[in-house]
């Protein structure tokens, strides 16, 4: 189904992309090292957010099956917010 | 061979081209314009016919604080911060932190400016940093460095465009490297004679091959910059400490230490200056003095990277006794490994590590960046000369990739026409604002021609080979004088626009062979695909 198949990468490499690469980043401090200075776990974080953004925009160009893309960004969006409602 | 099969190889292709194709334009104008603005700082001085001090830290500026001190109201001696303009006037602002009538948080307090040399008070202004007049002398160089960072749009918009423009280029360069077939190859192919199609693709391929790195590399810091304090700074604090932005900095840069009230007599900041000069060897660029006049007082000189170091450092001294505190990491109470990269990202972006010549080869990586892009564009509308977005795109390449290089010229232009009437702040954006009207004017008015590049280009030559002429017919001083003072890199974009402008009408007249040759060869009424 070609259409359903662009209309998915659409999504993925629009929408998706953005949101799993936000919310990636926002549950990094929570998991990351915090370093010598007890600050690494908030920079990087930040530092990577243009690096995290680019890999979900290619990989949502490059899966061949984007009903499995659509899945595996959404699982890992669920994953991250979980990380992030905890914490609250 | 390509890392991804042929589907996804096509698929990345397009996606490349569409995406160049509707915001290739925009993120010329924002690398342009980044092109430009590595050399603020030197562009400044020739605005204004070169600083009149070499080493503005360097006058006696202990005693004229000091002196100043005093006059402001006490809780403005909260911060004081020292910096000098292009021209070397020094800019000295007592002040404490508020929020302005925009409700945004700001600086509040009084801000001198000092003759260069003599030290006289010129002006004082006091109210909100948003409110307080432009600076004059610096009126060009902020402005096209404002024109890179946020396009003069309003924040935070103007940092999500330029931010987007980054993930654009990060994009482009990413996919490049995957879809290179011969990515070793094309670093040493032969733009091949045999058609022109196949000439400039070559030529794109090889410029881009060459650009790669340096592209990821202004691409991932750019993107960093626009996206850091608008995104990533509100969203890290909201998960780490519960949107509290206030304690997120207290961690970054170190909790506020207990301020005693009890009132002390100031060290000779003159001293600190000439041990920092002596210990790095250039002199500061900025002076933050915190608690002025308390017994906790204490002065952060920044200084830009010097020796094999490729990040700025902040030297701490004690303003009681004068003694040297050591250097403060740019994040943290301590090095670390975030702190280190995060100080890593403005050196790598502005190209300053190794002082103008790690700048010229930014601005040269720059233009070939630039040429990456529109020659990009070119392809995308040559090998589609019948649709119309190729047409209208044929029509807009011409009209941004020289119209914004003509308005920069033109901002220039109107700084140096209206900088002894006091108002280039306000004739800079207008020289800019008008030559950008009349390029878009120019490229209506030759939208029957064709390809119109050989006519801009022309303009744009002769718009940067004027510029040192009216520099000097605007009562700027000569080579010999500006050798003699030691500001020789006034003399150097002298030279800049005079080697640009010679370059530009000579390619223009060869271009303009080109599209005669072609218009001839084509039947009357046909388009000639933009070149």
């Amino acid at each position: 189904m070609p259409a359903r198949d662009t209309m998915l990468r659409w999504i993925m490499a629009g929408p998706l992309a953005l949101v799993a690469a936000v919310v990636t980043m926002a549950s990094m401090p929570l998991w990351l090292p915090v370093g010598a200075a007890g600050i690494d776990n908030l920079i990087f974080p930040i530092l990577l957010f243009p690096a995290l953004w680019a890999v979900f925009f290619l990989y949502a160009l490059i899966e061949a099956r984007p009903v499995r893309g659509t899945a595996i960004i959404t699982a890992i969006i669920l994953t991250n917010s979980a990380l992030i409602y905890s914490r609250f | 061979m390509s890392m991804v099969n042929q589907a996804t190889s096509k698929r990345l292709l397009a996606v490349h081209g569409w995406s160049g194709v509707l915001l290739g334009l925009f993120l010329y104008v924002v690398i342009i314009t980044g092109t430009v603005a590595v050399l603020s700082q030197e562009i400044g001085a020739w605005s204004i016919g070169g600083a009149r001090t070499q080493a503005p830290f360097s006058q006696p500026l202990d005693a004229k604080i000091k002196q100043l001190a005093p006059t402001v109201d006490p809780k403005y001696r909260e911060d004081v911060t020292i910096y000098p303009n292009a021209s070397g006037t020094m800019l000295v602002f007592f002040h404490t932190h508020g929020v302005n009538a925009a409700g945004d948080p700001d600086d509040v307090g009084v801000r001198f400016l000092l003759e260069p040399g003599t030290l006289d008070v010129v002006a004082r202004d006091e109210g909100f940093g948003a409110e307080l007049p432009d600076d004059r002398d610096s009126a060009l160089d902020y402005f096209i460095s404002i024109l890179h960072i946020s396009l003069h749009a309003p924040n935070p918009v103007g940092l999500y465009l330029t931010g987007l423009a980054g993930f654009v280029m990060l994009f482009a360069v990413l996919s490049g490297i995957i879809l290179h077939r011969h990515l070793i190859k094309d670093l040493f192919v032969a733009p091949r004679l045999s058609s022109r199609l196949l000439n400039k693709r070559d030529r794109h391929i090889l410029a881009g091959s060459w650009s790669l790195p340096f592209g990821f590399l202004l691409a991932f810091t750019g993107t960093f910059f626009s996206f850091a304090g608008a995104i990533g700074l509100p969203i890290v604090a909201m998960v780490a400490f519960g949107g509290d932005q206030m304690k997120m900095t207290e961690t970054l840069i170190g909790a506020p230490e207990k301020v005693s009230e009890r009132p002390a007599d100031m060290a000779n900041l003159d001293s600190m200056v000439a041990r920092s000069v002596a210990r790095t060897g250039t002199q500061p660029t900025f002076i933050s003095i915190a608690h002025w006049g308390t017994a906790d007082a204490k002065a952060y000189l920044y200084h830009l990277p010097t020796g094999k170091a490729v990040e700025a450092s902040t030297h701490v001294y004690d303003m009681v006794s004068g003694r040297y505190q050591g250097v403060k990491p740019d994040l943290g109470t301590r090095p670390s490994l975030g702190s280190s990269i995060y100080a890593w990202m403005g050196p790598l972006h502005f190209g300053h590590f190794a002082g103008l010549l790690s700048k010229l080869i930014w601005v040269s990586l720059g233009l070939a960046a630039s040429y990456v892009t529109l020659t990009g564009l070119r392809l995308w509308v040559e090998r589609r000369p019948d649709m119309v977005s190729g047409k209208l795109l044929g029509i807009a390449i011409p009209m941004v990739g020289y119209g914004v290089p003509i308005g920069l010229a033109g901002s220039a232009l109107g700084f140096l026409l209206t900088y002894r009437t006091g108002g280039s702040v306000y004739g800079t954006a207008f020289g800019f604002v008008a030559s950008c009207a009349f390029a878009v004017l120019l490229a209506g008015a030759l939208v029957r021609r064709g390809d119109a590049s050989a006519i801009f280009l022309a303009i744009l030559g002769v718009a940067m080979a004027v510029l040192p002429m009216v520099r000097l017919a605007t009562g700027g001083p000569g080579w010999p004088s500006l050798i003699d003072a030691g500001q020789a890199v006034v003399v150097m974009i002298d030279l800049m626009l005079l080697a640009g402008g010679a370059f530009a009408l000579h390619q223009s007249r060869r271009g303009d062979s080109i599209g005669r040759q072609l218009r001839a060869d084509q039947p009357a009424g046909t388009t000639v695909p933009a070149e």
